[in-house]
């Protein structure tokens, strides 16, 4: 029974078609990677299937609900939560204010928000730095604490767009070791962009490849890392002279 | 402070604020009814413009709705003021909330919303200007009364002093409630930012729509109880955009996180502005403005997040020695 399931899904700028009649799904507790070359449209999908970006035509849903149209905190609400590119935190606030920020709109009071954030924080290995600042967090922290608070919020699909980028190999383990943490523990479904290809490739169960808006392909890992169409798209056309 | 402190601290503030009119002294009786309703006001505008971040211009709408919907139940009806305050903030939290539609759902921030809540407010003059009923551009005058409960008069200052009195009370409990409820985190998430806290299922559009129209209520509270104190009431003076802007800098000059910015902030402008006009206002015309324009200028440039947070910091930096130390995330306000 898929979760989450994508069907014919657009989104177009002026003249440009950077989604182009996507249709996929995901199954409960899976990691699907999404790979392709710069501009193939991985974090305009995101940014769709998010709300942040209203979609040009197309369906999607999360365990049969309805989510297209939908504002983005609707969509987070029926627990369709993204990470960005660039860590969003709230500066001003302590690490444990940010979680409660996230989990403020499904609790029933300030205390139970904290709770929720606690656990969240426990969950991605943040207990510690709690009352830190963000300003004193290393980006491996920062990114740690935006998949706390995807979590907080009460995340069953959690979209992560490069959260390994920029990371030292130690602290990519990390995340790898979060995510699959995550998906033990709280079941949650992940969808990955990602260029490390390593660690996609490691982490993902299926792998799912843009180029120009469209989806090349879908399948697992071994097979994708094998596939002409993938090869081509990545490294160009091999041509005689 | 410690809780001991706090205790004899607000204490020490509440003989000063009731006893205060024994001092008998027209002038500070009326010069501190000023600095309290400038300070409800600021107060009013902070649960927008300070804790959802959203610079209202357009509070002198809900004000006007506020004051001429009391008084024209008054004078054509016989109404008493004591139920048209109410009938006043209601149609101001309606107006707010249509607003808020026409604005927050457009996705009208920052700038675009400053500007059309200007725009919206200076419709409204024009607005009342042309309708004969409430008076038009002469205004409305409210029959005196002497001393009348039930029409909201009093010969005594001191009543009015203790009415406004405790609509500060009201609105610094209102913002501190507001703070410290779950609305309070959503609030501090989107004024941070806005998609970040959208991104985690903050509902933005509908926290700032709760805000702005409690603003309004308050706001337009405010409004009645200027009109019958000062028996009097005029758009032009009512809508004015220079209006609007008196009733934000107190928050801006003395803080928007604690409710005591925007108090700090009402009676230092209301000093300085009453002292400079006092000094210098029969002989040179002009400076008492430009003195106060110095003076905001000084302070928001040396304390940047308003008097009561530089003055947090100073604490802070005096008890621990460390020049960084800084009161820790905003939320747990």
């Amino acid at each position: 029974m898929p979760l989450l399931e994508v069907a014919h899904l657009s989104k177009r700028f002026g003249g440009l078609l950077a989604v182009d009649d996507v249709t996929f799904h995901v199954d409960a507790g899976q990691i699907l990677g999404v790979i392709g070359p710069n501009g193939a449209g991985k974090s305009t999908l995101f940014a769709a299937l998010t709300g942040f970006e209203p979609a040009s035509s197309g369906t999607w849903s999360l365990d049969g609900k309805p989510l297209q149209g939908l504002p983005p905190e609707a969509i987070c609400g029926a627990g369709l939560v993204r990470t960005f590119q660039i860590v969003q935190p709230f500066w001003s606030m302590s690490v444990l204010e940010n979680a409660m920020v996230a989990a403020v709109h499904r609790a029933t009071s300030r205390r139970h928000a904290g709770q929720l954030a606690s656990e969240a924080l426990d969950l991605v290995g943040l207990t510690a730095k709690q009352h830190a600042t963000i300003g004193s967090l290393t980006i491996a922290d920062k990114k740690a604490l935006e998949m706390a608070k995807a979590c907080a919020s009460g995340a069953r699909v959690i979209l992560l767009d490069e959260v390994m980028a920029g990371l030292r190999p130690s602290e990519v383990d990390r995340v790898v070791d979060t995510i699959l943490k995550l998906r033990r523990e709280r079941q949650i479904t992940f969808l990955i962009v990602e260029h490390l290809m390593d660690a996609v490739m490691a982490l993902s169960d299926e792998i799912l490849v843009l180029n120009f808006g469209a989806v090349l392909a879908k399948g697992k890992p071994s097979v994708i890392q094998r596939d002409p169409r993938v090869i081509e798209a990545y490294l160009g056309v091999v041509t005689d002279a | 402070m410690t809780g001991r402190q706090r205790v004899v601290f607000y204490l020490l503030l509440a003989v000063v604020a009731i006893g205060l009119p024994w001092i008998d002294n027209s002038f500070v009786l009326t010069t501190t009814i000023a600095a309290l309703y400038l300070a409800y006001q600021a107060l009013a505008w902070n649960l927008v413009g300070g804790l959802a971040g959203q610079f209202s211009l357009g509070n002198t709408i809900f004000i006007g709705a506020g004051a001429y919907t009391s008084t024209y139940l008054f004078v054509k009806f016989g109404i008493s003021p004591w139920i048209g305050i109410w009938a006043g903030a209601a149609i101001a939290m309606v107006l707010a909330y249509l607003i808020g539609l026409l604005t927050f759902r457009l996705n009208l921030r920052g700038l675009y919303f400053a500007m059309v809540t200007l725009a919206l407010a200076e419709m409204a003059q024009v607005l009342v200007e042309n309708m004969p009923a409430l008076g038009g551009a002469y205004g409305l005058l409210i029959p005196v009364r002497g001393t009348d409960i039930a029409a909201m008069q009093f010969e005594s200052r001191k009543v009015y002093y203790y009415i406004v009195l405790a609509m500060v009370v009201g609105a610094a409990a209102l913002m501190t409630f507001i703070q410290r409820a779950r609305v309070g985190l959503m609030l501090d998430g989107l004024r941070e930012n806005e998609n970040a806290a959208r991104a985690v299922g903050v509902p933005v559009v509908r926290s700032m729509q709760l805000v702005f129209a409690l603003s309004a209520f308050l706001a337009a509270l405010g409004g009645s109880f200027m009109a019958q104190y000062t028996l009097f009431l005029d758009p032009k003076s009512t809508f004015a955009w220079t209006e609007a802007v008196l009733f934000l800098l107190p928050a801006i000059v003395g803080g928007t996180r604690h409710w005591s910015g925007p108090v700090i902030g009402a009676f230092l402008l209301e000093v300085v502005s009453d002292s400079a006009r006092l000094a210098f206002g029969a002989s040179v015309k002009g400076l008492p403005q430009i003195i106060f324009g110095i003076v905001v200028i000084l302070v928001v440039m040396r304390t940047r997040g308003g008097i009561v947070e530089w003055f947090v910091e100073v604490w802070h930096r005096r008890r621990t020695g460390d020049p960084l130390a800084k009161k820790g995330g905003n939320a747990s306000a």
